[in-house]
């Protein structure tokens, strides 16, 4: 059995936790026996190719995908078993918002909130408190059938968590939205973290699951291959790093020379700018670096980047699913 | 008052707000009411040998014709097209993960879909009063016939949702078939007079008397009886369907409720056979009386297609914990075959009570207990050996994950029960036409059918079912030796894929 992959201190209450889960759809595996914990305040970024299982290991922790195997549990409840396969403090956005196209956008909310029991004193001001922080209060009239996809998709943000939920997974809730949108849904995904709700948000906009989440696991063929903060997964390398280097001056022999030293990899060149893979020890790089100049190179600047989570993804050997 | 308790439901609110609220349903329900005064006021003027009495009477019978279009097709097909929308763009998905009960959206998809089309008959209920004070008929009968269809349109429509959840866009042939059965009941009653105590069969003569304005007469002899039925069948079917909405991955009924509902139908098969003369039409409207020996065939043979229902549950249930227990460890389901056997000797059983019960009323009855004990005795036979059939092919589908599990019985039904008889009925009719002086009659073909074999048994042919018996025995036995590798073979490779995964250990923060 795979190990719990959890990220906060055994004090956070576990707000959603997953043992042994394993989704088959015939003869393919698409979630193989995978354990996860979530507590609140964390808001856990779920990346990995077409394929990997991420929308089906959502459906499965929201209880619309019935396990084959494993137990799913939600603030100690579990989700499916004997009863019911859903917990409503549980949402889920899924990746293709189902609405109701020929209701208004105020319409459709107000019968989520019927669904929910939502004190019908305090229903149109919620509606609308969710309607500002999705920046849709505009549109509050109008016809679902008549909004753009990234509009739907602020619909669909909106009917998750509209209800308050504990535990809030979202599949690929970036898509569609322009840059002002992701950089809204960046901080409201931070501030629903500060309220201590325990989030999962597949992505695959690295870069901007960089700046929200507080973990990542990166996920391939129904597996979690890494997972923990983000600094951890994209520190983490198996032996190589990349650096960059500038040189004074580059005559023609330096691509020569760079190709004839042992151990670089991924060599690129434009102009006095180099850059390469190579060993991550430093006193390899040391080694590295004395050859450079001892062949005759002028080096100016010669630097390890900091590697972020497109280095770490592509590093965990993930190909895409065929 | 009411409508605020409807709309409270929230799947109600919902379909009603997708209609286009109060103000729309109130415009197409002015606007039917107006044409319908209008189009009577347009008959009176022209109907120029006609009494306006005489124009209501003739009115009142198209008012009822509305009526039941609406209630019963119409407001059908509502219920179907919601459900399938929902399931479709994956609102359906939505409704689970909110707290919305199964009973509180089978309520919602039963009434929600349909209310536009309720202010309509409410337009229909009120016209008919008014004609039938103009043409001088029974007012009481009017509004009677109404509480009857209401009953009958409640079963109409739990059907459709149970229906539409199960099996999605394939309802809409259900219901279809659904309308046409109930069409053509009188003649399906006459064979299996336990449907007719289900689909109150004698209510639609008798509301349709009412509709058409004629004299109804007292009421049915079976309603209250039929009433009951459906009241039990109606929450049977609504606590399938709040199952199915909660719980999608499993069949709607469980093995017991579905066992229950199969016992259920047998008492109910049972009445009608010992009730068949009292629940018999006038012979004009059927056109024929079949014999007690054709009635208890075709209630066999429905039980056999109405066993299907427990069978599944109990394949699908025992798949589910074998994946879910690896260990095979806990309390482990009954295994379909022996839930078979059971629902077949307790078939038998009660089959068997109606030669006795006939034999005891009436010396001339055509079936009598000393004369059926052989035939009773293949019976037992054929039963037993079609359910566990029917179970090993269901558990061998489960096992072995096929997407369409229901598909090797659709087709067992097909070849073995239908096909079979058939070929040798076409084989023996031209056999006939081809060779002078050759009489038709049924071959091993025909006996090794379930359904052939116990129409031979039953109707005083007793040839060749020895043989159709060891055809079955054969079948049964070779899909149970499959239904066994299927199932080993799953357990084998789940072990295997246990021992394969517990390698890859990757160790979180």
């Amino acid at each position: 059995m795979g190990g719990i992959y959890h990220g906060g201190s055994s004090q956070v209450s576990e707000l959603l936790v997953a043992r042994g889960v394993r989704v088959e759809f015939e003869k393919i595996v698409a979630v193989r026996d995978l354990d996860l914990r979530l507590s609140g305040g964390q808001l856990v970024g779920l990346v990995g190719p077409n394929g990997a299982g991420k929308t089906t290991l959502l459906r499965a922790l929201s209880g619309l995908q019935p396990l084959t195997a494993g137990r799913v549990e939600v603030l100690g409840h579990e989700v499916g078993g004997e009863g019911r396969l859903t917990n409503p403090q549980l949402g889920l956005g899924p990746d293709t918002p189902p609405v109701y196209e020929e209701l208004t956008v105020f319409e459709f909310l107000e019968f989520i909130a019927r669904q929910y029991r939502i004190d019908a004193a305090a229903r149109a001001e919620r509606i609308d408190f969710w309607l500002e922080k999705v920046w849709l209060t505009e549109k509050r009239n109008q016809k679902i059938k008549e909004l753009s996809r990234g509009m739907r998709q602020r619909v669909s943000i909106a009917r998750t968590l509209l209800p308050n939920p504990g535990v809030i997974l979202l599949d690929e809730p970036a898509a569609g939205l322009d840059p002002a949108g992701r950089i809204y849904l960046r901080e409201l995904l931070i501030s629903l973290c500060n309220q201590n709700k325990a989030m999962l948000v597949s992505s695959h906009i690295l870069s901007d699951m960089e700046d929200y989440c507080t973990h990542i696991a990166i996920m391939g063929h129904g597996e979690i291959l890494r997972f923990g903060s983000v600094r951890e997964v994209a520190d983490h390398s198996e032996d190589r790093c990349r650096y960059v280097m500038y040189l004074v001056e580059a005559p023609p022999e330096t691509d020569g020379i760079l190709q004839c030293l042992e151990g670089i990899r991924s060599l690129r060149r434009s102009d006095h700018k180099v850059e390469f893979e190579y060993d991550a020890d430093r006193a390899r790089s040391h080694e590295l670096l004395r050859e450079m100049i001892k062949r005759g190179l002028r080096v100016c600047s010669f630097a390890p980047v900091a590697p972020d989570l497109e280095d770490a993804y592509l590093r965990a050997g993930i190909r895409q699913v065929e | 008052m009411i409508g605020d308790t409807v709309l409270s439901n929230p799947i109600c609110w919902g379909q009603f707000r997708l209609m286009g609220g109060a103000r729309r349903v109130g415009m197409w329900t002015g606007a039917y009411a107006v044409i319908a005064a209008a189009t009577f006021g347009v008959a009176c003027r022209f109907a120029e040998n006609l009494t306006v009495a005489q124009v209501a009477d003739y009115s009142l019978y198209f008012v009822g014709f509305a009526q039941l279009i609406l209630i019963l097709p119409i407001w059908g097909n509502r219920i179907y097209k919601a459900v399938w929308t929902d399931i479709n763009g994956k609102m359906m998905e939505s409704h689970r993960l909110s707290p919305t009960t199964g009973s509180s959206a089978v309520v919602g998809y039963m009434i929600g879909p349909g209310l536009q089309v309720a202010c309509l008959c409410m337009v229909n209920l009120v016209a008919g009063i008014v004609l039938c004070s103009l043409s001088g008929k029974n007012m009481t009968a009017w509004l009677a016939g109404h509480v009857y269809i209401l009953f009958l349109a409640v079963f109409a429509w739990s059907s459709t949702v149970l229906a539409s959840l199960c099996v999605g866009k394939a309802a809409g042939a259900i219901t279809a078939l659904f309308v046409v059965l109930l069409i053509g009941a009188w003649r399906v009653v006459e064979f299996v007079p336990g449907l007719g105590l289900i689909c109150g069969t004698e209510m639609i003569g008798y509301c349709t008397r009412v509709a058409q304005g004629g004299n109804p007469g007292g009421l049915p002899a079976g309603a209250g009886l039929s009433l009951v039925v459906q009241i039990l069948v109606i929450l049977l079917w609504m606590r399938g369907a709040a199952g199915k909405f909660e719980r999608p991955d499993l069949p709607a009924l469980s093995t017991e409720w579905a066992s229950l509902a199969y016992a259920g139908w047998l008492v109910v098969a049972l009445l009608g056979l010992a009730r068949a003369e009292e629940l018999r039409l006038p012979l004009p409207l059927v056109g024929f009386a079949a014999e007690a020996g054709w009635q208890i065939v075709a209630t066999l043979i429905v039980s056999l297609l109405f066993v299907i229902l427990p069978l599944r549950s109990a394949a699908v249930e025992s798949q589910g914990w074998l994946q879910q227990h690896r260990d095979l460890a806990g309390d482990k389901p009954s295994s379909p075959e022996m839930v078979a056997l059971l629902l077949a000797l307790t078939t038998v059983i009660m089959i068997a009570s109606v030669p006795v019960w006939l034999s005891s009323r009436s010396s001339s009855a055509s079936v009598t207990w000393p004369a059926v004990r052989e035939t009773l005795i293949w019976t037992t036979a054929s039963v037993v050996l079609t359910y566990v059939s029917v179970a090993a092919m269901y558990r061998a589908a489960c096992a072995l994950r096929w997407k369409k599990v229901d598909s090797p019985v659709m087709w067992f039904v097909f070849v073995v029960w239908i096909l079979l008889p058939l070929g040798d009925g076409v084989l023996q009719a031209y056999r006939e036409a081809a060779t002078p002086g050759y009489v038709a009659e049924p071959t091993a073909l025909t006996a090794c059918s379930p359904a052939g074999g116990l129409i031979l048994a039953w109707n005083d042919e007793p040839l060749f079912l020895w043989e159709g018996l060891v055809f079955q025995a054969a079948v049964c036995l070779g899909l149970f030796i499959w239904q066994r590798r299927a199932v080993r073979a799953v357990r084998a490779r789940r072990v295997l894929g246990g021992r394969q995964t517990s390698g890859g250990v990757h160790q979180g923060a």
